[in-house]
């Protein structure tokens, strides 16, 4: 049956929804803008300098690794991309360039490339990175010391920190209202509580996040710091207090819920979620660390495959021996 | 039905609803017949360029394998080719150069007292390809008839049109599987909207819901009847069989007016979306069906058999219309979504979307590296109800429902390796 014309021919289903890793990527980029702004605001050009060198260093590491593979580049579907910002908003506004460049490699081709790229890894890449930063060059993450110079208008305490050595008295004279508008010192793209649920909110809106993950998170974290607040008021901070500080909330939002490192089951993502906001307080409140997210989440990414198991009984599914 | 870059909305699928109006496409100048090449290398043609056949005349085309095809057209053949379809499959393609019908008397005697055993040998000619042997295969124990007043695919609507304008002999058929010994319920599945035409057909009439693939045979046999199929196992295994209304209505037919329905509704989707059905009889190369509606091809257009969700694209547009084709879709060059080579990053999407509940992101990933029998044991791959939902949904356009059909395929052909061993 010869002919002359020469039709596509693939497999069903015909039609794509037309979503693609590319779009997801775009936005949680659009959706990191508030924070990002914040930021940039807030530290200037100092801030602007991390993010950007941050993304270019994480994209250029990809392109490294695919040269290395031999593959096609991959680094147009801009996954890297977000892993620098995101790497890049944990920082803050003061980091030197070298950390960039290590972090970002140490994200890209330790957290994810080895493991056989995107959907491979089994951490959660830039909370990998900034894990290893932060045991390798614990100053760096000072967010005291290390924004000192900054005279932005409002008293720049590192809130967790305060909390941690000096007990809630030190805090006290911070309002959850200064804390939702950012006036808190932290990385550039962390402080602002507002911008963060705006982000987070557009992501869920959008389905790029599982809301399943960031709510669980969140309330975990909100059930747990209320239990310990309870006990003891005068050692332990308000849920509040711990839902508007540190990395709670870009972690609910932008790194719990990175696609590869947490559950897609329904009620797997709410153990997960939840685990790591207990966790988060736990650590915080009794671990050795001051901010709990960073390994909590990576705790959580441990036990993913585990948790993930408890999935709902396929159509027809015939149990053996019953 | 894109997902739009903002909002969150994913859209229901609903069938489309049946037009009234059919066209008729005259009958072809060549038709084609497609007959089933048995696996043996060693086949022999006993038909030959030349020959004559007669329209309802079994169609003996090789040595020593009993003819279970019936010729749809009057004519010579001209032409004997081999078609490979999708999985293996093989045909012996024959290009009938037509002329007026004349009826073989073999068939006009069946037609004049249409029987159980004696249609079922043929049953697969008829449009909608029922199965009539499954009732002979399963002595009496099938207790239940569905007739899916739906079509198994968006877009398609042959059996929605079957159940609606086709009543008399939907009326007919019904009557004829209800004298089934052993046959209890003949159920016809129907959305509301068609409620007050199929509600004189005779069966019994279950409403279903509107939306893709609720109308696939595991949800029916769950939601209607109850019963949850264990994966792997078929319906009849259960006392049920799916018949198709068109099916039914071509059997209502044979037994009402005594005649061999050789023509069958197709519906033609076009390049825009819009759909039309048209009357052709089978036998029709897809070409003459195209030029009669002012249909141009060219290439890098895809020709799909069937819908969206769950056709086949082919190759050729010299193929003809099957008792089993329901459906052909043109879509543009510009309309086919690329495929990627990017890898599963375990976003969700499919496991939310699965009507099913399978686990879509581990089971890819078996699929993927060749594990098919990992794949069925530790994630239900047989469970699987062939939607292609998953595929529609994946942002990495991972090929998932061609995975899953490959790798069916795959573990059938090993169980029949292993059966023939012992
Ligand atoms: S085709 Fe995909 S979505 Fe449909 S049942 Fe199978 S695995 Fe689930
Ligand atoms: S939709 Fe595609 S990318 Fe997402 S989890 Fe399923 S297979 Fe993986």
């Amino acid at each position: 049956m010869s002919n002359a014309k020469k039709f596509v021919v693939s497999h069903a289903p015909f039609w794509h929804n037309g979503d693609s890793i590319t779009a997801r990527s775009y936005h949680t980029m659009i959706a990191a803008i508030p924070a990002l702004l914040f930021g940039i605001s807030t530290y200037g050009v100092p801030a602007a300098r991390v993010i950007a060198l941050s993304i270019a260093c994480a994209m250029l590491w990809e392109l490294g690794m695919n040269y290395i593979n031999r593959q096609e580049p991959t680094i147009a579907n801009a996954s890297s991309a977000v892993i620098g910002l995101l790497f890049g908003m944990l920082l803050p506004a003061t980091a030197p360039w070298w950390i960039v460049v290590i972090g970002t490699f140490l994200a890209i081709i330790v957290g994810r490339e080895i493991f056989g790229g995107m959907g491979g890894n089994p951490f959660n890449p830039v909370l990998t990175a900034i894990a290893i930063v932060m045991l390798s060059w614990p100053d760096m993450l000072d967010y005291y010391g290390a924004l000192v110079n900054y005279n932005p208008g409002f008293s720049m305490i590192y809130p967790l920190e305060a909390v941690k050595f000096q007990g809630v008295e030190a805090v006290s004279g911070i309002s959850i209202v200064n804390l939702l508008i950012g006036k808190q010192a932290g990385g550039i793209g962390t402080p602002c509580g507002i911008a963060l649920f705006i982000g987070g909110a557009y992501l869920i809106y959008n389905g790029v996040i599982r809301w399943e993950i960031s709510i669980s998170f969140i309330v975990g974290l909100l059930i747990t710091a209320h239990l310990f607040n309870a006990a003891d008021p005068a050692k332990y901070a308000c849920p509040g207090f711990h839902l508007l500080t540190g990395y709670t909330l870009i972690g609910a939002f932008f790194l719990a819920t990175e696609d590869a490192t947490s559950p897609v089951n329904f009620i797997p993502m709410l153990i997960y979620g939840a685990g790591a906001g207990f966790l988060t307080v736990l650590i915080r409140n009794i671990g050795a660390y001051v901010d709990g997210v960073v390994f909590a989440v990576l705790l959580m990414n441990l036990a993913n495959p585990l948790i993930d198991r408890l999935r709902p009984k396929p159509l027809g599914k015939v149990l053996e021996n019953a | 039905m894109k997902r739009s870059f903002f909002g969150s909305a994913t859209p229901a699928f609903k069938y489309a609803v049946s037009p009234h109006k059919i066209e008729d496409i005259p009958m072809p100048e060549q038709a084609m017949l497609f007959v089933d090449q048995p696996k043996n290398r060693d086949r022999k043609y006993v038909i030959k360029i030349g020959d004559t056949v007669k329209t309802g005349q079994k169609l003996n085309v090789f040595d020593g394998v009993e003819a279970t095809t019936i010729s749809t057209v009057t004519g010579t053949v001209t032409d004997i080719q081999t078609y490979r379809s999708d999985y293996g499959q093989t045909y012996a393609a024959l290009t009938i150069k037509t002329v007026n019908d004349d009826m073989d008397e073999a068939i006009v005697a069946l037609t004049q007292a249409p029987a159980l055993n004696t249609l079922s040998p043929y049953s697969s000619n008829l449009p909608g390809a029922p199965n009539l042997s499954v009732f002979e295969q399963y002595a009496s124990a099938i207790h239940t008839v569905v007739i899916n007043g739906l079509d198994d695919d968006l877009l398609v609507s042959v059996n929605q049109w079957a159940a609606q304008y086709l009543t008399s002999n939907i009326k007919a058929g019904v009557g004829f599987f209800k004298d089934i010994p052993g046959v209890k319920r003949v159920i016809l599945t129907a959305p509301e909207r068609m409620l007050s035409v199929v509600n004189s057909s005779g069966a019994e009439i279950s409403v279903i819901e509107e939306i893709y693939p609720k109308v696939l045979p595991a949800f029916i046999m769950r939601d209607l009847l109850g019963t949850v199929l264990p994966a792997g196992d078929t319906t009849e295994k259960h006392g049920v069989t799916f018949i198709k209304a068109e099916a039914v209505a071509a059997i209502g037919q044979i037994v009402s007016t005594k005649t061999l329905p050789i023509s069958k509704v197709l519906t033609v989707v076009k390049r825009d979306g819009s759909c039309q059905n048209v009357r052709v009889r089978m036998g029709t190369p897809l070409k003459s069906v195209f030029d009669a509606l002012n249909i141009t091809t060219q290439t890098g257009d895809r020709i799909i058999l069937g819908g969206p969700m769950r056709g086949t694209a082919i190759y050729s547009e010299n193929i003809p219309v099957l008792a089993t084709t329901d459906g052909v879709t043109i879509q543009n060059a510009s309309d086919i979504p690329r495929v990627s080579t990017d890898p599963c990053t375990n976003c969700g999407e499919c496991i939310r979307v699965c009507p099913a509940d399978m686990p879509v992101n581990v089971l890819v990933r078996y699929l993927e590296n060749g594990l098919y029998q990992e794949a069925k044991d530790l994630c239900d791959l047989l469970s699987c109800v062939e939607c292609g939902l998953c595929s529609y949904v994946c942002p990495s356009k991972m090929p998932i429902f061609q995975y899953i059909k490959l790798g069916k395929y795959e573990l059938s052909q090993i169980e029949t390796a292993e059966e023939q061993d012992e």
